[in-house]
């Protein structure tokens, strides 16, 4: 038998079986200090600062003061409640991409409500309706795309990209509507301030902070130990084994969906009458689709949702600081924040698979 | 192609096909290559040896079927698919229990559509009926099974399990763990939202420990384990349910020898229990081995029913290309 | 297992700590000198923030203060505005300015929590009535630049007809059936600050060439240059000759352009900065306002601590408005013209809204009651009460004197809107 030499890639990559807890959290320390080097490099050589004052300078845009800290949380509970949101769904394999559009129904509902029935009613009654209404609201959103999945298979992702524009839609007439003669929506009720959440414990924003806190406890619950839980894990694996199993299928989407949608949904009541109290196209303001990412660097853990939307908020809050502080283009601090965002998402794919170099091999 | 001085290379783990036709035998185990010899000089159990690495009984038992109970009626079965196409027609057969009925065909002529029914999993053309007796001698009158889906099956009280030919795919969830997949059918058992993860978690412990399976834990997911592990799971969950019914497709396809024989002796001792037990097999030697009688399938049609002990190869084969009928 | 379990309520821990840990008023030490922030819409790339820049980089410089200002920029029209005023507050400011009038009520919010700090929302309208004494609003008296500006349309017009290069033969559209040329304007909003700008420049055209019927378009947007560009587009269509705007891109002057290149014979008047860079010939000149003027008045004032004023607005009196450069395509003589007429508003004797110039309904208007209350339309009442005034005194209609914000809302004769 001769030499046999076996022609082989000079770089191959073969999926990982599982990366060891320390092989993670290497790769993730990698891509930061990475990301770290190549935004230096850029700071320096495109801007020429200093990169060790503008990461000073990031820093302080979240921790600078207290208030400045305030933000930060209320920030990272209005995307880590959107997070919260899709977590179920993500789970079953249904890519919600909707919950822009969720957000601002919930959200629309809410300012209706406050406007129109805001001296009709009582402040405890004004805050359930509003909060029912926009659950309501978010629930449906999150149903109708659901619904025609489990009837006629449509693509959930499209669909719930469309409804999105629908939504957008829907609030840019009642805005119309609502400011009147004036150009713009200011502030909502703002001589009764009805329908605005009060300040508890001292603090502006600890109602979204109190309600997004059991949120995250309550999903994590909902998804481990439940049987609904149970069956969203067996769906997403795969349909058959659901059928197999005996689930109905079409049931535990269209209710996962209409659970994902009324969280979006109540995102939206915290939101409008939590921070902004007035309602706009922007409302949401693309947390409907920064917690794609959230929710999916986190493999769907809602703790680990949170470290991720606090990174996500640092990274915001730092761009607009250094923005500001160095009178720097927005862009500049986009690209920062972006080489960032790139290698963190980089390192999972090195931690779902290995990189194979050739080596000379000679077999008999 | 021999004679023409080609060098031909057959893998098979057949071993009455390679005694038969083969000059040389080299056998690989475990991705290792273990020795060669020749033909001539070797037999079943030399090469059984060589293979499994100890010295292996290769016969599998097949006791008489002891007051085999007629336990499912199927009756006038027919399964057109959603383009048309008619894939199993007017299918009737008894199964009884404490027998393993057999049923042999070249794979794609409705084995699977017709397990699927049985199961409430495929939809049947109307006129079609599958009886289930639950009571011996027929005190109770039998429930039907046609129009039910699997829950509603398990719920009325038919005992039935199935041992799907797509394992991941279909039986198991292959991201969880060996407790996980326990629970895929008891999970909605008890009031209340919360699963009970300590049942399936003692259940999955002892067929960890009973059938030998291999797996770093029982919460580790079953996707990772081999081949042969992954069926002991799906099998062993099947059983442990206790059921009256017991349906495998392909059982053992792609397993090692060692966990095919394990199969067989775990369906066997079902047998022995009394439970009747479909086997769906393209093994025609397994098939002629195992079962007490066999049915053959031939272009969604019963082709013939033949007794397992008497059969010849030759008789099955003829069925399964749609040679004769037995009306 | 294990060590996810505690990773989880580690996590937990650490975000229940977050709940404690959040300040709320943080009113920082105030700095004895004087700090300027600045809460801009857009930034250099747009035009009307642009113009605020420039003015208060200018101001400051002549006053010294040019490393007192502390600049955010991209501030949107929501609570993000209310975030950079107390950020900014808390960088030891002691007079902020927003330049958008949508930022209005989150300036209010931040001034009721910080009463030492005085807030400017420019281009606001209810300082005066909101019953803060930190509040302020500033606007100019825009619409005497674009009557200035509509002189210089009405100059081009006028020559136009005279050369014969513009006549109801070769371009009828031009003409409506009796004989009145068409001008367009391309508006923001229906909002009393585009009325009053659109009809300013109307008058100005129309004390030059006074057979003249002007066309509104709506884009309800303040900045987006498809809309503009289409909708001078649709004007210019229609037969309009020369396209003015209240809007903060360069959309309507570019499409001007293009169809002027083509053989139509139209013009344009900008707004807020020189559009001869977007179209060469076929801009004329832009109204603009000079906001250093109040700017330097503002910044004086916190200098030495005299009282700044609830409504601040002043026009040629003060220098605080003017038209930009004029351009080639001007017609011969409109240079002396135009310093004739600014020369008159300046020192009074003409007066844009002169009830002799202008009929609604066929009829001279001798009353017009503006309320100027501060509306929530929504719910239908009065947020903060105003006055309601009686603006014609004298024979004209007195714009931007009871409140910096215009509220000139008649719709007069010869003008129409589209949508």
């Amino acid at each position: 038998m001769s030499d046999i030499q076996i022609k082989e890639p000079l770089i191959r990559v073969v999926k990982r079986d599982q990366a060891s807890m320390r092989q993670k959290i290497a790769a993730r320390g990698a891509a930061i200090l990475l990301a770290l080097v190549l935004d230096a490099l850029f700071i320096f050589f495109v801007t020429g600062l200093n990169p060790f004052s503008v990461y000073g300078v990031m820093f302080q845009g979240t921790f600078g003061t207290k208030v400045r800290f305030s933000w930060a949380v209320r920030d990272l509970v209005s995307l880590l409640c959107v997070g919260i949101a899709l977590a179920p769904a993500f789970k079953m394999k249904f890519w919600n991409v909707g919950a822009e559009g969720q957000v601002l129904m919930g959200g629309l509902m809410t300012a209706l409500i406050m406007v129109y029935w805001g001296d009709r009613l009582p402040a405890p009654a004004l805050f359930a309706v509003m909060l029912l209404t926009s659950v309501a609201a978010g629930a449906v959103w999150g149903l109708v795309p659901a619904f025609f999945k489990a009837r006629w298979k449509t693509n959930e992702t499209l669909f719930t990209l469309m409804m999105n524009y629908v939504a957008t839609s829907f609030v840019a007439c009642a805005v119309n509507i609502m400011r009147g003669q004036a150009s713009s929506l200011g502030k909502l009720n703002m001589g009764s301030h009805a329908g605005w959440f009060p300040t508890v414990f001292g603090q502006r924003y600890n109602i979204n902070i109190i309600v997004v806190l059991i949120l995250t406890f309550a999903m994590y619950f909902y998804l481990k130990y439940t049987k609904h839980g149970y069956e969203i894990s067996v769906v997403g694996e795969s349909e058959n084994t659901a059928r197999y199993a005996g689930i109905n299928v079409a049931k535990v989407i269209m209710r996962t969906m209409a659970i994902s949608g009324a969280v979006s949904g109540l995102c939206g009541f915290l939101i409008v009458c939590g921070r902004d109290q007035t309602i706009s196209t922007t409302t949401a303001g693309g947390n409907g689709f920064t917690a794609i990412i959230v929710a999916w660097l986190a493999k769907f853990n809602t703790f680990y949702m949170a470290l991720i939307s606090f990174l996500l908020v640092f990274l915001q809050k730092g761009a607009a600081e250094i923005a500001s502080a160095y009178s720097l283009n927005d862009y500049a601090a986009s690209i920062i924040t972006g080489i960032i965002l790139f290698c963190i998402l980089g390192s999972e794919f090195f931690i779902n698979y290995r990189v194979i170099f050739r080596r000379e091999r000679r077999a008999k | 192609m021999k004679a023409d001085g080609k060098s031909v290379v057959i893998i098979t783990h057949k071993l009455h096909e390679v005694l038969a036709i083969s000059d040389r035998v080299s056998i690989l185990r475990k991705g290792e290559y273990v020795g060669s010899v020749k033909t001539a000089e070797a037999d079943e159990s030399l090469l059984t040896e060589m293979m499994v690495g100890k010295k292996v009984a290769l016969n599998i038992e097949r006791p008489e079927p002891v007051n085999p109970v007629k336990r499912l009626e199927v009756r006038n079965i027919s399964v057109v698919s959603e383009e048309g196409v008619s894939i199993l027609s007017d299918i009737s057969f008894d199964v009884y229990g404490g027998e393993i009925l057999g049923i042999a065909g070249v794979s794609g002529n409705g084995q699977k559509e017709l397990l699927e029914a049985i199961a409430g999993l495929q939809p049947v053309a109307a006129g079609g009926s599958i009886k289930y007796y639950n009571e011996p001698g027929g005190s109770e009158p039998p429930m039907e099974v046609v129009g039910k889906n699997p829950r509603i099956i398990r719920n009325a009280g038919i005992h039935m399990s199935f041992v799907p030919e797509d394992r991941l795919g279909m039986g198991l969830v292959g991201s969880m763990g060996m407790t996980g997949n326990m629970m895929l059918k008891s999970y909605d058992r008890g009031r209340g939202f919360l699963t009970d993860r300590k049942k399936p978690q003692d259940l999955a412990e002892s067929i960890m420990k009973e059938l030998g399976v291999v797996t770093p834990g029982v919460n580790t997911p079953v996707s990772r384990l081999s081949g042969g592990n992954v069926q002991k799971v799906l099998v062993g969950r099947e059983i442990s349910e206790s059921p009256i019914v017991l349906m495998t497709a392909y059982a053992v396809r792609g397993l090692d020898i060692n966990t095919s024989y394990t199969i067989y002796d775990l369906l066997n001792r079902q047998k022995k229990k009394g439970v009747a037990v479909i086997y769906v097999g393209e093994d025609l030697d397994v098939l002629l081995e195992l079962c007490d009688r066999i049915l053959v399938l031939c272009g969604g049609r019963v082709s013939g029913i033949l007794d397992g002990r008497k059969a010849a190869k030759e008789e099955v084969g003829l069925f399964m290309s749609g040679g004769r009928r037995i009306e | 297992m294990k060590m996810r379990k505690t990773l989880c309520l580690i996590l937990a821990a650490a975000m229940m700590l977050m709940l404690t840990a959040c300040g709320d008023s943080e009113g920082k030490e105030k700095a004895s000198d004087i700090k300027i922030g600045c809460v801009m819409l857009g930034d250099e790339t747009e035009g009307y923030t642009a113009a605020h820049i420039n003015g208060i980089k200018a101001a400051a410089e002549e006053l010294g203060l040019s490393d007192k200002l502390v600049w955010k920029y991209k501030v949107s029209e929501s609570s993000a505005c209310y975030d950079a005023a107390v950020d900014l507050v808390g960088q030891g400011c002691n007079i902020i300015f927003s330049n958008s009038y949508g930022h209005q009520t989150y300036m209010v919010q931040a001034a009721q929590e910080y009463p030492d700090v005085t807030f400017v929302a420019m281009t606001g309208d209810f300082a005066a009535i909101c019953g803060l004494s930190n509040f302020k609003n500033a606007f100019t008296h825009v619409y005497q630049s674009r009557y200035v500006s509509g002189v210089v349309a009405g100059m081009k017009l006028q020559e136009l007809i005279a050369d014969g290069a513009l006549s109801a033969e070769s371009q009828p559209a031009s003409f409506d059936v009796d004989g009145n040329v068409k001008i367009g304007y391309v508006g923001a909003y229906p909002y009393a600050e585009v009325v009053s700008g659109y009809t300013a420049f109307f008058l100005g055209v129309k004390s030059i060439v006074p057979d003249v019927v002007m066309e509104v378009e709506y884009t309800n947007s303040w900045f987006d240059i498809d809309k503009e560009g289409a909708a001078a587009e649709s004007l210019i269509a229609d037969g309009c000759v020369i396209i003015g705007q209240h809007a903060d891109s360069t959309g309507a002057p570019a499409a001007t352009q293009k169809l002027l290149d083509n053989g139509t014979v139209c013009y344009s008047v900008g707004y807020n900065i020189d559009m001869r860079e977007t179209a060469p010939t076929a801009a004329l000149t832009s109204a603009t306002n000079n906001w250093k003027v109040y700017y330097k008045h503002a910044m004086e004032c916190m200098l030495n601590g005299t009282e700044l004023e609830a409504d601040w607005a002043e026009g040629y009196n003060q220098d605080a408005v003017a038209v930009t450069a004029l351009s080639d395509s001007c017609a011969a003589g409109t240079a002396e013209k135009v310093a004739e007429v600014e020369a008159a508003l300046k020192d009074g004797s003409l007066h844009v809204f002169d009830t002799d110039t202008f009929t609604v309904g066929g009829e001279k208007v001798t009353t017009a009651e503006c309320d100027l209350s501060f509306m929530d339309w929504a719910a239908g009442k009065a947020i903060y009460q105003g006055e309601t005034v009686e603006a014609i005194k004298d024979g004209y209609f007195s714009e931007s004197t009871f409140r910096s914000a215009p509220y000139f809302l008649l719709h007069i004769d010869g003008i129409t809107e589209n949508n």
